[in-house]
């Protein structure tokens, strides 16, 4: 599931769940394959990011955790 | 100059008019013909902290076929103001926040459609397991702009859904004026 890996991406950079909690991680799923540039796990995928010194996860980075 | 003095009489609508002309400008919104109602006809997973459009592709009314049920999304007929109200049923054992709000052409943020929509949390602290996320609002949109309802459910070690049924789970609107 795309939502554990990115939880366990934020906690090895130092940082936790609340991202995704107050909007600075957005994991959306809109019932189709996600747009091709999007890092992704099946429909789920990374649709912003602004997290305070930590840049997005690549989707090598993803598939590896 | 003869001076004529009116008197100001408001218009009784007991009286009976007999107009002799023809009236324009006085069209207005066939409500009716815009109003539309899903619901979820199937169990629908969702995935942890993940924004997930809800399936709602079980079309209940269109008559104007407005709604694309295969693709959960009303597209407005016309330019104006619209009702919508939303009632997706999150179920997943002690879970914590749940959220629905309804996303304006694929935009969810408050900057860019926020009056445009309504966003419900239910913060739970990991006692609830279900929960209806009713709400409703009236926003203004353009022709052709589409609606689409999202729903988010937080607990990474149960099984998450939005239920069925057509008083349980549904969305809808209609247009004002």
């Amino acid at each position: 599931m795309l939502s554990t890996k990115v939880i366990k991406y934020l906690e090895d950079n130092s940082k936790d769940i609340n991202e995704i909690r107050n909007g600075n991680v957005v994991l959306q799923n809109d019932g189709k394959s996600p747009p091709s540039s999007k890092v992704k796990i099946d429909n789920d995928y990374i649709l912003s990011w602004s997290v305070t010194g930590v840049d997005e996860p690549t989707q090598s980075e993803i598939d590896a955790l | 100059m003869a001076l004529v003095k009116s008197r100001s009489r408001g218009i009784n609508l007991a009286d009976t008019f007999a107009f002799t002309g023809t009236v324009s400008g006085a069209g207005g919104v066939d409500m009716a013909g815009t109003y539309f109602r899903a619901t979820n006809g199937s169990a629908q997973s969702l995935s942890h902290v993940t924004w997930t459009k809800a399936n709602m592709t079980t079309e209940d009314y269109d008559p104007g076929s407005n709604y694309n049920a295969s693709d959960s999304k009303y597209v407005c007929p016309n330019t104006g103001y619209y009702h919508i109200f939303y009632h997706p049923f999150l179920q997943g054992y002690q879970s914590n926040n749940m959220m629905a709000k309804v996303y304006v052409n694929g935009s969810s943020t408050e900057a860019s459609m926020g009056k445009n929509s309504s966003f419900t949390r239910f913060e739970t602290a990991g006692y609830q397991s279900y929960f209806s996320m009713q709400s409703s609002f009236v926003g203004y949109f353009s022709a052709n702009d589409y609606l689409e309802l999202f729903i988010y459910i937080e607990n990474s070690s149960q099984s998450l859904s939005q239920g069925t049924g057509k008083a349980t789970s549904y969305w809808g609107g209609y247009q004002l004026a």
